[in-house]
């Protein structure tokens, strides 16, 4: 009888509440998932102040004449199929399969780049047409929630590439194993955030 | 890795630490979520540009395809499951939508009442000193003070006259 038949046996007769403490990666994992709820939490004020704000726009540019809808169905296939290729990554990683792993990361890299690159150019257009943030409350509030977004992304991106660099000096440990874990949740959520963002910001557009 | 560590092959909120078990069953959930999700964001692009379907019911409509995809988002991708080992994951989420939507809709709410006790709906500064000139000064406010006191609150022509709470607006 292996080890996991033998705690399966272990677990039918022991209650939950006399089974000690769960191993550190569900721990970690679980505490991982709270401060992504409280990161939500962060992005529903700036929600918030977008959705009470959006109408504001001081008799500057609004949202209809600034925002294109192909170029956002870009931004958000690019997020989309990013996410996509971190699951592969995940997949990868528990396989132990170094070079998917690699292709998995290097795709959700380039993915997560191009929206970043659509986005910063959709800014600097905006920009450039006068809409900036000090032209109205609903600009402010534009840039603030879409910007705080894409700040999310570029620190994801960052992490990506400092966690490939860990896989790569220190293997397989079981530290970076849960790191990795904690990446694709973090990377995962930002994809709910933008289907948000979307939906009210650019398709709610008046 | 000892014994305790290989019983939860499913930790709260994530994919296993440890090994999958091949490629197959591995691709079924990722992929699954890959396709719902490029139907349900095509379907909102085509909703909020649709002639279709009635105005009104549009908002209404995205809203509904948006938190289908967040949905397909948690259970495909974040793997939160109905499974005992999910109860913590899905209590944390739970008390996280509390809280967003008692942000949001608090913050709607409370600030479409102070908009409304504060600017009387748009009659705000040159436009208001403008109407009460018209009608003599104060007269607007008359009408308001002429209105039972239930009445001030919601009854439309107290709205559509003026301030509904009978606060000075210029």
């Amino acid at each position: 009888m292996n080890a996991v038949a033998v705690a399966a046996v272990r677990d039918a007769e022991v209650p939950v509440s006399e089974r000690g403490p769960s191993p550190r990666q569900v721990i970690v994992s679980y505490g991982f998932w709270l401060f992504l709820l409280s990161d939500i939490i962060v992005f529903s004020a700036f929600f918030a102040a977008y959705a009470v704000l959006a109408g504001r726009d001081a008799g500057g540019p609004g949202g209809s004449q600034l925002f294109h809808r192909g170029h956002v169905l870009a931004e958000t296939g690019c997020l989309l199929f990013s996410s996509f290729a971190c699951a592969m990554m995940s997949l990868a990683i528990g396989l132990r399969h170094r070079r998917l792993m690699v292709l998995g990361a290097v795709l959700t890299f380039a993915l997560g780049a191009a929206f970043l690159g659509l986005e910063l150019t959709e800014f600097g257009d905006m920009l450039a047409r006068g809409a900036t943030p000090v032209r109205s409350a609903f600009l402010s509030a534009f840039f603030a929630l879409v910007g705080l977004h894409g700040l999310h992304v570029a620190t994801g991106l960052a992490w990506l590439v400092v966690m490939m660099a860990q896989v790569f000096t220190l293997g397989w440990r079981p530290m970076v194993l849960g790191r990795l874990v904690c990446f694709s949740l973090f990377w995962h959520a930002l994809d709910i955030v933008w289907i948000g963002v979307f939906t009210i910001v650019y398709l709610g557009a008046r | 890795m000892d014994e305790r560590d290989e019983r939860h092959q499913q930790p709260a909120g994530g994919e296993e630490p440890g090994r999958s078990p091949d490629w197959k069953s591995g691709l079924v959930k990722p992929v699954l979520g890959l396709a719902a999700s490029i139907v349900l964001t095509l379907a909102s692009f085509w909703a909020a540009g649709t002639q279709l379907v009635w105005g009104p019911g549009v908002p209404v409509l995205l809203a509904a395809l948006a938190i289908g995809q967040m949905g397909v988002h948690l259970v495909f991708f974040l793997h939160v499951s109905s499974g005992p080992e999910s109860t913590n994951t899905i209590l944390a989420l739970a008390f996280g939508v509390f809280v967003v939507a008692l942000v949001v809709f608090g913050s709607l709410i409370i600030m479409a009442h102070l908009d409304a006790g504060m600017s009387a709906g748009g009659m705000h500064g040159p436009a208001c000193r403008q109407a009460l000139a018209r009608t003599g000064a104060g007269a607007a406010d008359t009408a308001i003070e002429r209105a039972p006191p239930a009445d001030r609150h919601w009854n439309p022509a107290v709205r559509r006259n003026g301030n509904p709470y009978g606060v000075p607006c210029c």
